[in-house]
């Protein structure tokens, strides 16, 4: 029934004998092991130093509080961000080095450092951490964080299922370093169309690794996005209307519909792959009757839609950003909700532009390309109306800010150059050369520059202190600078004819572009530098810089800064009512900005639970046994996760209830370490546009 | 880092990307730097011309975004002239505008994207119609191999490895298909890409105005020896073309069947080996689609590739050796003073 596979295996360890012909003579393996290691051994060291595992445990691993899981989707996504980085820079060196036919080689590969087997790896795990494991983990984790506060929830719908989906995504992002140092990774790019990936021309485990990586964070997405899109739709705050909701919020809906739609077409194509790959059925095969650009297009009716399920959450950062530092209500609210459904909306017409040149003809071509510049009509709207936010209002250049508008200067490029790859006419030359890598870097450098903003911006709110912003500056022009040095040369080499992918390049007059890309990367390696010292110093200088009312930015204008900072586990001692697109602004504007409740209520809360680290655990058995296929730990891993999740259903002890006055006394500690004054008098007027409250809307609680 | 200190790193990041510039300039002097925006041949010229239609189309939105942005940033940030007035946050007009403008630059689009489109789709070009010629398209059919290409010349049964030749001035008809996963036929400034895909057959047509040499690859990542998979083109007048046809007849390099399942064996070209063929099966395009189709023609590749390519081991599985002997016995790389293009 199963394919016989290459290599040596047995019933007891699968295909694991193999491990011990792979390459760990390979220093860069090495490195990056001995890295994994060290960096572990610290942590663990640190941690029995500081006798800090029950902390960890009880605060942070059996957590359901969608906060504290934000953050820690947040950590897995920076990890592998670094991770991505560093594969990202030895592709640049390595590119820089293998130029031409005299070009010395070293460490096997005839050019450069790395083998064309070794690239490949690097370059199918870069785009497949980039996308899957490191931005869409940042994202997933600040709509968490943020989503229930700004919409005044005091916690997710389904809490449960939120850590399960961040344990899934661990799971995955865990699988990921496995795969660095046991065995190896895809090297099929991160899209691994078929017939590369199939067992002939991949024979080894890293397509494996490759489809269980994403199955598993697959899952992941698809209950958060059923839980988010349960939260904002049935949770929010009396009076928030969904026309009053903030952009963030919408943005993160929209996301999350596509999400939910979008994932399980991924799931059924790489399903069918790995049957393809397991038990030899002839879906995605050139022979056999299969038919492998199914698959493309399987992919790529995920793949599109990845896309705006990255960018939108962006969008919506800085349309957060913008109106706080302009002091000035983001422009055209309704316009900018408008736009967000509609990207989403044509988000899934457009898949076939991926593969303009698969030889259809000039109706199909045509009918993927207009639907594909629709796109750009609400996405300019976007950029309009953040200008226009931006006109008649009062702009302080702070930190987020700097982030946000270095990001809309990045929209208006890549903008253009998706325009211009929408074209067929255009596409027949420019199709999967450097211009396009170029393109879309551009537009993930403005979910990254977005990404780095709302870091900034909400860090005071999730941690009650300040990022140092000296630092955080020049880490800004740090990575503006080493944006600009890399993919400005990158664009222009696409103009010269250069393909993506490449091991060796051929052409030397290609070489000073290289080397400036490379300039680029240094300047990357010092950003890095600069935001792992900027995170030092905020933290040991936690104290000075810590924030002393809810409103950290004095001007913030959303929900979520009316709750102290950080936000108490239950979120609002009392239910906030809401009167205004602006919530915050409003009762800036009005004198309301006390955070006294009139009258407490008892707290209804879910308890922590250990259920998802238990399936974490299992579903990681149940990856690594579906890699190395080995069978029996394979139907334990489902045996035990099957077992868990019954073990769950039947559990009834899962919440708690905080009466009253425990919540009052709580309310009374956190409130006498703020500055109750300043946080009284921090009214301004003639922020807003709208001056009654307008009562029919307004329910009260 | 305060205003001073910005305006120097701001010069000296200026400085050194100038610098930088310019050294590209020195280092090549004479070399074409393979411009896609300097076509030869209609199909190519065709998608330029769209690709500048488009650009300026696009800016009368990109450019006030623009200006707008960073005007606006200027004016109205803390300190500058621009007056607030935080009630300023609807107004229908704008909405119009910022609605309309963009959607009238993409009914225009959609009209360019549609002609062009057309004029260069790669089964049948409008633009390839409008050019007169008394001769019949050259057919020329196109195999990629594990990582090789087959060019085979069916009306004057030839065929060449590596390499492709083409009559200046004759339009040519090209079937493409691959032998094991999907490649994408790129001709740099003169064919624009196609896929090639096993099992099946696309088409592609073009035509090349001046006599040169132009740089082929594919451009759809198909496994290790994928870098290597650089060829030639070289346009020639048709008398130095019937001579190359001559030359390969005389080749006694024989391409049947047999020979054909020995040279799509996985083979990294890195000595950028090429070679010509006489004798070649008249059918052996659609016989590699029939055998790809019913599985009997297939390559596993090896669970990894050997980690050092320097080896002996590794040369003699994959490397095809060094240029300077080509199998037709001539040392002489270009037939005539051709200038590179």
């Amino acid at each position: 029934m199963f394919m016989d596979v290459q290599g040596p295996s047995n019933a007891l360890f699968g295909r694991l004998p193999m491990i011990l012909d792979l390459h760990y003579d390979n220093p860069w393996i090495m490195v990056a092991l001995s890295m994994v290691v060290i960096g572990g051994i610290g942590v663990v060291g640190l941690l029995t130093y500081f006798k800090k595992w029950g902390w960890l445990w009880n605060d942070w691993l059996t957590t359901v509080d969608h906060k504290k899981i934000g953050i820690m989707y947040i950590i897995v996504g920076l990890v592998l961000l670094f991770r991505g980085f560093f594969e990202a820079a030895m592709i640049r060196t390595h590119q820089a080095m293998a130029v031409g036919p005299d070009s010395p080689g070293f460490l096997g590969a005839v050019h450069g450092y790395l083998t064309p087997f070794h690239i490949s790896e690097i370059f199918t795990v870069h785009g497949t951490i980039m996308i899957l494991l490191a931005v869409t983990p940042i994202l997933v984790g600040f709509m968490n964080l943020i989503v229930p506060i700004q919409i005044g929830a005091r916690d997710m719908a389904y809490p449960f299922l939120n850590a399960v989906g961040l344990w899934l995504t661990t799971v995955a992002a865990a699988l990921c370093m496995v795969s660095l140092f046991v065995g190896s990774f895809s090297h099929a790019g991160w899209v691994g169309l078929t017939p590369l990936t199939q067992l002939d021309y991949s024979p080894g485990v890293g397509v494996d690794y490759w489809i269980w990586i994403i199955q598993i964070a697959a899952i992941g997405s698809t209950v958060g996005a059923v839980n988010l899109i349960a939260t904002i739709l049935k949770m929010r705050a009396p009076g928030m209307t969904m026309m009053r909701m903030p952009i963030f919020s919408w943005t993160t809906l929209a996301t999350n519909i596509i999400g939910l739609t979008s994932f399980p077409l991924l799931t059924v194509a790489l399903f069918l792959l790995t049957l393809d790959r397991y038990i030899g059925t002839h879906f995605f095969t050139a022979d056999g009757g299969g038919n492998f650009m199914m698959y493309t297009n399987l992919f790529w009716l995920w793949g599109h839609p990845e896309v705006y399920f990255v960018v939108l959450p962006a969008f919506g950062f800085l349309s957060e950003i913008i109106p706080t530092f302009s002091e000035k209500a983001l422009f055209n609210h309704t316009s900018m909700i408008v736009a967000t459904m509609g990207i989403a909306g044509v988000s899934w017409l457009v898949w076939l532009h991926h593969f303009f040149i698969m030889g259809a003809g000039p109706q199909v071509n045509t009918f993927f390309s207009i639907a594909t510049m629709l796109v750009g009509i609400p996405t300019g709207v976007k950029v309009f109306n953040w200008a226009f936010t931006m006109y008649k209002g009062r702009i302080r250049l702070e930190a987020p800010m700097l982030w946000a508008l270095a990001a809309v200067l990045m929209l208006i490029g890549g903008g253009m150059t998706g325009m211009m790859l929408a074209v067929p006419a255009i596409n027949y030359v420019s199709h999967n050369s450097v211009f396009v890598v170029a393109h879309f870097h551009n537009m993930f450098l403005i979910i990254a520059f977005a990404i780095f903003g709302a870091v900034t911006f909400w860090w005071p709110k999730a941690f009650g202190f300040y990022l140092d912003d000296r630092l955080g500056r020049i880490f800004f022009w740090l990575f503006w600078a080493g944006s600009v040095f890399v993919f400005v040369p990158m664009y222009a080499l696409g103009f010269l004819g250069m393909t993506r992918r490449l091991d060796y390049i051929a052409h030397p007059t290609w070489w000073p572009l290289l080397a400036m890309e490379v300039v680029g990367i240094a300047l990357y390696v010092a950003s890095v530098a600069a935001f792992l010292l900027q995170m030092y110093v905020s933290i040991r200088d936690r104290k000075q810089n810590a924030v002393r009312t809810s409103d950290a930015w004095e001007t913030s204008r959303s929900l979520e800064w009316l709750t102290p900072c950080p936000p108490p586990f239950y979120n609002f001692a009392a239910t906030p009512v809401v009167h205004s697109n602006d919530e915050w602004a409003w009762r800036r504007e009005h004198g309301m900005t006390t955070l006294r409740a009139e009258k407490y209520n008892d707290v209804h809360m879910p308890k922590n639970s250990m259920v998802p680290v238990v399936l974490a655990v299992f579903t990681m058995a149940l990856g690594f046994a579906g890699v190395w296929r080995i069978e029996w730990l394979f139907v334990a891993s489902i045996i035990g996760i099957t077992g868990t999740l019954i073990f769950r259903m039947f559990q009834k002890d899962i919440d708690y209830n905080i009466p009253a006055a425990e919540v009052e006394a709580m309310e009374n500690r956190t409130l006498e370490q703020m500055d109750t004054q300043a946080q009284e008098n921090v009214h301004q007027t003639g922020e807003i546009a709208d001056g009654p409250v307008r009562d029919g809307q307004a329910q009260q609680a | 880092m305060n205003k001073d200190n910005l305006a120097r790193f701001a010069k000296l990041c200026l400085a050194v990307g100038v610098l930088i510039v310019l050294a590209g300039c020195s280092n090549s002097p004479v070399q074409d730097p393979l411009w896609f925006l300097n076509p030869n041949g209609p199909i190519a010229r065709a998608s330029i011309f769209y690709l500048v239609v488009d650009v300026l189309l696009l800016s009368i939105v990109i450019v006030p975004a623009t200006v707008l942005v960073i005007w606006t940033f200027w004016r109205y940030r803390r300190g500058g002239t621009g007056k607030y007035d935080p009630t300023f946050n609807h107004s229908i007009p704008i909405e119009v505008i910022v609605w309309g403008v963009p959607l009238l630059v993409v009914v225009a689009l959609s009209y360019y994207s549609y002609h062009g489109a057309r004029d260069v789709a790669p089964y049948n070009p409008e633009v390839l119609e409008s050019v007169d010629s008394d001769q019949a398209p050259l057919r020329i059919q196109v195999i990629a191999t594990d990582w090789q290409w087959l060019f085979i010349y069916p009306d004057q049964h030839i065929a060449m490895s590596n390499r492709l030749v083409v009559p200046t001035g004759r339009k040519i008809s090209m079937d493409l298909t691959s032998v094991s996963v999907t490649n994408d036929f790129y001709v740099l400034k003169v064919v624009n890409q196609i896929y090639m895909m096993p099992g099946m057959r696309t088409k592609q047509h073009f035509l090349v105005e001046r006599p040169g040499t132009y740089q082929g690859f594919s451009t759809e990542f198909s496994g290790p020896g994928f870098s290597w998979m650089n060829y030639k083109m070289l346009s020639v007048p048709p008398e130095i073309f019937d001579q190359w046809m001559r030359r390969a007849r005389l080749s006694g390099n024989r391409m049947q069947w047999q020979q054909f399942t020995e040279f799509a064996e996985p083979t990294i070209n890195t000595g950028n080996q090429w070679s010509l063929y006489s004798d070649v099966d008249d059918d052996l395009f659609a016989h590699v689609i029939r055998a790809v189709n019913d599985g009997s023609l297939k390559y596993s590749w090896p669970a990894r590739f050997s980690e050092d390519m320097t080896s002996a081991e590794f040369k003699k599985r994959f490397g095809t050796g060094n240029a300077e002997s080509n199998p037709d016995g001539t040392t002489a790389d270009e037939p005539q003073n051709i200038p590179d293009r």
